[in-house]
């Protein structure tokens, strides 16, 4: 059998999404920004999209620009904020535990010149808002804490953050790619100023995102170009994917309650046999507080890819932490700065649901892993049941 | 990333496990990675006649502490002692660049382990 539990890396498409796609693959393949009829019919799709897209996250289209994924919208939003508002203040404050597009972004702009504050998280994976409050100084100019983590699922206490962050005169930006489709994400509830969503942690195609704006948000544009995306992004805009990330935003939309009830309850029923059935595994950050697809446990006393390696034998897709992490040695960034200690680390697995999970996919899992855990505890001489 | 091999030999483990009967055995760790191997030998009349690993590290380390165990049950300790680094990849169908010190490290513990054995 297999069966795929590696959904934070990326979602098979959905069919009516490649169903929706296809047209423009082919007969509609014209230039959103062309004049002509059939440059026209691609153009009227991107806005139908951006309308979906908008709707899902309650934000007004406008607002709603085009990118080529998620790691583009993060990498736009903070330099872009950052660049438009450098007279103003060079202070900006993220997280430890963001997604490397933030950070990567963020260690760029320290080489530039700016100072950046790296809030840390507690054992549940939350940031203090204690600690944000006193982070912020007179030339804070951005804060991009993330919604919901891509390793633990675990969400950030985001609208009480965009509070505090609102009266000090402080942007915020938000990483959403892993929340946005899995539970309701609205910008005005929220608070948020900027958002990165990505289509094909949806069930949509890849190489295609969005970055919400905020209308008046000072910003400055990450690509050059043409006019294109009202002057926000240069590019040809790529209107099949767009095509595909709205119909997969219409269609997450309708799910929320299905993914919040259905899928809720497998991820459950998964995480609760694994924390029965194999010795000495803990689950990784708070129980409550996360998305309801995923579960982040560690198989304490074994390591992590050589789990993956014999899960992967069996057909079972999981992931040792970000999935653009997997082919390096470096530990999560993510588990180090909950500071769990390192045996906790190494034997962390992440199991992250999706919509087409099926009760028979748990079922397996629960039979096979545990004769996996058992196995490699035995060539690992692993004896003691105790759990840090 | 990783070859049918080696894939394999992390999902079967063969000859997983302690040996009660041991006459030769070597553990040791990486340091800078932390992988752990320790190979078990009960060798007789200049003959490995029974062989068993325990590991703990990433998939190359484990495959490779269990491809030894295959590689060198039967065989006479001068054999033994001729198994280099290369071999092993080669029955292992290659690791990744970056992994190759899984395999370094069990053959480490092979040389060791036969050090007793005259």
């Amino acid at each position: 059998m297999k069966v795929y539990l590696d959904n934070n890396a990326t979602t098979p498409v959905d069919p009516a999404v490649l169903e929706a796609m296809m047209p423009f693959l082919q007969d509609d393949f014209g230039n959103a920004s062309s004049v002509h009829s059939v440059g026209q019919r691609a153009r009227a799709a991107v806005e139908t999209a951006r309308e979906e897209v908008a709707a899902l996250i309650g934000a007004e289209p406008r607002d709603i620009v085009f990118t080529c994924g998620g790691t583009e919208a993060d990498n736009a939003a903070v330099a872009g904020v950052a660049r438009a508002l450098k007279e103003r203040g060079r202070h900006i404050i993220t997280t430890r535990i963001e997604h490397h597009a933030v950070l990567r972004t963020c260690e760029a702009l320290e080489q530039e010149g700016f100072d950046v504050t790296y809030l840390g998280v507690d054992e549940s994976g939350a940031i203090s808002l204690e600690e944000l409050e006193s982070s912020v100084r007179e030339d804070t100019i951005l804060a991009s804490i993330m919604y919901a983590n891509n390793e633990t699922g675990v969400l950030q206490p985001l609208r009480a953050a965009a509070e505090q962050l609102k009266a000090r005169g402080v942007l915020l930006h938000s990483d959403a790619v892993q929340a946005v489709g899995k539970i309701p994400v609205d910008v005005d509830d929220l608070g948020v100023d900027l958002v990165s969503t990505a289509a094909h942690k949806l069930h949509g195609p890849k190489g295609v995102g969005a970055l919400f704006l905020r209308s008046g948000t000072p910003w400055s544009p990450f690509l050059l170009g043409g006019g294109h995306e009202r002057n926000r992004r240069g590019g040809t805009e790529n209107v099949p994917g767009i095509v595909g990330f709205g119909k997969a935003c219409q269609i997450a939309g309708r799910k929320l309650a299905f993914m919040d009830s259905d899928i809720r309850a497998l991820r459950d029923r998964l995480e609760t046999g694994l924390l029965e059935r194999v010795p000495r595994t803990v689950l990784n950050g708070s129980r409550g507080n996360r998305l309801p697809h995923v579960c982040n446990i560690s198989f304490c006393g074994l390591q992590g890819e050589s789990l993956l390696v014999s899960m992967d034998f069996q057909g079972i897709s999981v992931s040792t932490g970000a999935a653009c992490a997997s082919g390096s040695v470096s530990p999560s960034h993510v588990l180090v700065a909950m500071g769990l200690p390192e045996e906790r680390v190494q034997g962390a697995i992440r199991f992250s649901l999706g919509r087409f999970t099926r009760a028979e996919e748990i079922a397996y899992t629960l039979r096979v892993v545990p004769d996996i855990a058992a196995q490699m505890s035995e060539a690992a001489g692993v004896r003691e049941p105790d759990v840090q | 990333m990783y070859s049918d091999k080696v894939r394999e030999l992390v999902a079967d483990l063969p000859n997983r496990g302690r040996l009660d009967d041991a006459t030769a055995s070597y553990r040791a760790e990486n340091p800078v990675c932390g992988d752990v191997t320790e190979l078990q030998l009960k060798v007789d009349s200049g003959r490995v006649e029974d062989c068993r690993f325990l590991a703990l590290g990433c998939p190359a380390a484990v495959a490779s502490a269990a491809a030894l165990t295959e590689l060198v049950r039967g065989k006479t300790v001068a054999r033994c002692r001729q198994l280099s680094v290369d071999g092993l990849l080669d029955y292992l169908g290659g690791l990744p660049a970056h992994k190759r010190h899984g395999a370094e490290l069990a053959v480490e513990v092979l040389r060791q382990a036969l050090a007793s054995c005259e």
